[in-house]
């Protein structure tokens, strides 16, 4: 029973660290299950339950997903196998096949959820289930106690990491996990708006950012711009601002300088304060082009570090006929549809300002609706016409065609907005909850102006952070039909320490988990004398540390010997060096005799020995 | 296959006549370990996660410390003297084995076992600590299979301790013959011959009676007969059962020495003497004593058609 508990415990804190990945149905599932099990004891009746469970789990999720994602799948055999694991397990040998399983899925987690707690938590969790095994068997466990425990552990976290420094690392990775991720407003500068499904409200960091501390700037209404998505074809919004290159951008009246971090291995996305900026300083090469944005030349695998320079809220004026000619490109079968339903009764009014303020008043007015799992369109005109809930890229998009269409030069911008500061490292953090799109649209005189159409929609959403909204459209968190209101949550020293947390997360992510090749051969070189391969290193210190645990092993398993017999032995050493070996059925007065015999010079110092072992032993 | 591979391995090192090292195996275990490790190791380099790759090597080395551990539990184990215990077909009995030590830590876990066709241990899987005193017996219970002489040449010791991802063993000489003799079963298949001894019924320590159909007529009172015209037996009041010869001269041999077995531990007890006559080749003339008891065991364990 009370193993019970504690899986009941361990799936339950599993499933809240998993909240913003699983869906609420799987999660119920699961629980659902767990709860059912602990009532059923015939054992096919678990049996099919578990396979029941399992493949329900994997249609929900394939429905979910809409793509049967490798880390999805592993998140639902982590979830499922950890509510399975204790049962059934009749010996210690299954528990024992169980544990790697659950290692090779804690693993799985690790891919989809690299972070500091996820990581901690799975260590932890593996580390008292093999406790658990150790205790299954017939061993007596207080066998293993502290300092024996501590004589094997220590050194093995200690080879682990010198180990882990060391390895040489042959490649920064085949499969970013997250090009398998399904990121809503990702900087893949391109949004497919058959594929907008439910909003994801992933709390993870996308990136991080210095030096904005003392600038005053309001953090909840910050705009970054990753993206300008120029191309409309079909039902795809790209970039495609090859021909806007700009060599040398020019920044006038520079007030902000700041270093961004991007930990998510977004493939070439940068992160800039909207406004004019410029890029100083990068780890990795990248392309700037004249409507702001940038583009990594390589795809990037490990982190992304760079300083940007810059004004927030300038807007970028430079325009161009090519910048024109895009911003108008609509190649649409059914503009005349949409024109008649929304500009009917619309003056064809010549000045650009009016008839931007007719599409914002389309906007405000118009019922649409800001909604985080909208259904699913099949495209841009779908939603105009028919649909009225959506989000961000779907109101983006629509306003982008909306304004093209009523022959207003518009792009789309895709990034993120807000960002909550971190007093602990002094960081503004970005998470991918914060994704956001909106409009640029072009007017004479005034340049490319911004246009929130969100804001347009859902005012509240430009006072609340992402997740403060996601909170506010929902307010309680349904487990099993019992809703519970978040707020029972929102605790300040909460934040505080979840705040704390993340700047934890921040060394660990530095030090850890973004340590690949260049890093480890740049403080590998700095280390060693010459220029000594990884190989090398790796090998010197696999046998250094296996010389080590040797030592430790041999050093602790000698025995103490008696001083005197020690001394003893000493004497029976000279002796031999002497030629005098003692005989085994000699006694030591025997023996004794023969010494004093054959050197007769060293009387004093064999008497004094052998009487110093007799008074020691015999007497 | 894997444990083909064992039995292969077990009975090449356990006939050898060398003086064995310790030897260090991974378990399946461990294998599975190893398996797991290279998985991890290969996913963590394909997906460039770090943290899949520490875990991976917290892992191994963890893996590793217990193969230190496992081989540092048996290091320094040495197997002073064996005693076997008259055993019988059957029956339990007590292998005590002296072990001394130069492991400071002393050694957890030891697990002795020996291959024998005749004798099996009782519980095979059983462990047992060993201190890191100057000697240490444990005491392994063990059970006569079939009756017969066996020659124990190698006690194999090992030790799994702590993990269960390595098997540390080796082998300690010790040469032994232990006998197995039959077991113990009134089966009442043997012949017994009662062998008179005349010199027995002679003396003044009798009393009469009245003489019964059946009596020996070297034992009636053949004086009193004369005096008084009726039959009267002398009953001697010391009178010891005559000797009995315990005659094995058909078949089934295997339960007729069961039989025999049997009926010697009852004579035994009852300080009767007894002889022993196996086919035509063996006798051992009537006797009573521990040694005349160690002599007939030995016969009726070694005998062979």
């Amino acid at each position: 029973m009370k193993l019970k508990i504690i899986t009941a415990l361990i799936i339950t804190i599993n499933v809240l660290l998993l909240i913003q990945d699983i869906p609420p149905n799987i999660m119920i599932l699961t629980i659902g299950s767990l709860g059912l099990s602990f009532l059923v004891s015939a054992k096919k009746a678990k049996t099919a339950l578990k396979i029941g469970l399992l493949i329900t789990g994997i249609i929900l999720l394939r429905f979910h997903f809409k793509t049967l994602l490798v880390t999805e799948c592993g998140v639902s055999f982590v979830l499922i196998l950890a509510a399975l694991k204790f049962w059934e397990l009749d010996e210690e040998r299954d528990h024992f096949n169980m544990f790697l399983i659950l290692s090779l899925c804690e693993c799985c987690v690790f891919l989809l959820n690299p972070t500091f707690v996820i990581f901690s938590f799975g260590l932890a969790k593996m580390l008292f289930y093999f406790y658990y095994i150790l205790k299954m068997r017939n061993y007596d466990i207080s066998l293993l106690n502290p300092k024996r425990l501590l004589l094997l552990v220590t050194p093995s976290i200690i080879l682990s990491l010198i180990l882990f420094y060391t390895f040489p690392r042959f490649t920064q990775g085949f499969i970013n996990t997250n090009d398998l991720q399904y990121i809503v407003a990702g900087g893949n500068s391109k949004i497919d708006f058959k594929q907008l499904g439910p909003l994801s409200t992933s709390s993870e960091t996308a990136f991080k950012a210095y030096g904005l501390e003392n600038s005053n700037l309001p953090f909840k209404l910050l705009y970054w711009k990753t993206a300008v998505l120029w191309n409309f074809s079909n039902q795809e919004w790209t970039a495609s601002n090859n021909n806007l290159r700009q060599q040398t951008p020019i920044l006038t009246n520079t007030k902000l300088k700041y270093d961004i971090e991007v930990f998510q291995n977004l493939k070439d996305l940068m992160p800039v304060l909207d406004g004019s900026s410029s890029i100083i300083n990068s780890s990795l090469n990248f392309n700037s082009y004249s409507d702001g944005s940038y583009k990594l030349k390589t795809i990037s695998r490990s982190n992304l570090n760079y300083s940007v320079v810059g004004n927030y809220g300038d807007r970028l004026q430079a325009n161009s006929d090519l910048m024109d000619k895009k911003g108008l490109r609509l190649r649409s079968t059914r503009i005349e549809e949409i024109k008649k339903a929304y500009f009917e009764k619309a003056s064809n009014s010549p000045s650009d300002e009016e008839r931007l303020r007719e599409l914002i008043s389309i906007f405000k007015f118009k019922i649409f609706e800001y909604s985080t799992t909208p259904p699913m369109y099949n495209s841009v005109e779908d939603f105009l016409l028919t649909g009225k809930s959506g989000y961000c890229s779907h109101f983006a998009a629509g306003f982008t065609y909306l304004a093209r269409a009523y022959n207003l030069p518009a792009r789309m911008v895709v990034g993120y907005l807000g960002g909550q500061f971190n007093p602990y490292d002094n960081s503004v953090i970005v998470k991918e909850l914060d994704a956001h799109a909106w409009v640029e649209v072009f007017i004479q005189n005034r340049g490319w102006v911004k246009i929130d159409p969100t804001s347009l929609v859902a005012p509240a959403r430009m006072n609340m952070s992402a997740e403060e909204f996601n909170n506010s459209l929902n307010p309680y968190i349904s487990i099993l039909n019992f809703k519970i209101s978040r707020e029972l949550f929102s605790f300040a020293s909460f934040n505080d320490f979840s705040l704390w947390l993340d700047s934890l997360n921040t060394k660990f992510s530095t030090n850890i988990l973004t340590f690949d090749r260049d890093k480890q051969l740049a403080v590998l070189r700095a280390l060693t004398p010459g220029n000594l391969s990884v190989g090398w290193i790796f090998s010197l210190s696999l046998s250094t540390f296996l010389f080590i645990f040797w030592l430790i092993f041999y050093l602790y398993g000698k025995k103490k010997i008696d001083p005197n017999y020690k001394r003893y032995l000493r004497f029976l050493k000279k002796m031999q060096l002497h030629g005098l070996t003692k005989a085994q059925h000699e006694t030591i007065s025997q023996f004794h005799t023969r010494c004093l015999q054959e050197l007769p010079s060293d009387v004093n110092y064999i008497d004094r020995e052998v009487g110093h072992y007799i008074n020691s032993f015999y007497k | 296959m894997i444990n083909r591979l064992k039995e292969y391995f077990y009975d090449r090192a356990s006939n050898s006549r060398r003086i064995h090292p310790i030897y260090i195996l991974p378990t399946l275990d461990g294998l599975k370990v190893v398996g797991l490790n290279l998985i991890l190791l290969i996913m963590g380099l394909i997906y460039a996660n770090n943290y899949v790759l520490l875990f991976n090597f917290i892992l191994f080395c963890l893996f590793l410390g217990s193969m230190f551990y496992t081989h540092f539990n048996l290091n320094g184990l040495t197997l002073g003297s064996v005693q076997f215990p008259a055993l019988y077909a059957n029956e339990n009995g007590v292998l005590s084995l002296h072990f001394t030590s130069t492991n400071a830590q002393g050694h957890y876990f030891i697990r002795p076992y020996f291959k024998s066709s005749k004798i099996k241990l009782n519980e095979p899987t059983k462990t047992f600590p060993i201190s890191s005193k100057e000697s240490t017996t444990i005491n392994v219970s063990i059970q006569g299979i079939t009756r017969g002489q066996e020659n124990i040449q190698t006690i194999y010791v090992e030790t799994l301790f702590p993990f269960n991802f390595f098997r540390c063993f080796t082998f300690f000489r010790i040469d032994q013959n232990c006998l197995i003799y039959p077991e113990r079963s009134d089966l009442r298949l043997h012949e017994e011959v009662e062998l008179i001894e005349e010199s027995r019924e002679e003396g003044d320590d009798f009393f009469i009676r009245e003489y019964q159909v059946g009596d020996s007529l070297k034992r009636i009172d053949w004086k009193k007969l004369a005096q008084t015209n009726r039959w009267y037996t002398r009953q001697f009041q010391t009178a010891k059962p005559n000797p009995i010869l315990l005659v094995l001269d058909k078949t089934p041999m295997e339960e007729t020495l069961k039989s025999i077995c049997f009926s010697m531990h009852r004579l035994h007890q009852q300080n009767v003497k007894y002889g022993l006559k196996l086919g035509q080749k063996i006798l051992i003339s009537p006797e009573n004593s521990p040694r005349h008891f160690n002599d007939c065991l030995r016969e009726l364990a070694r005998y062979e058609t």
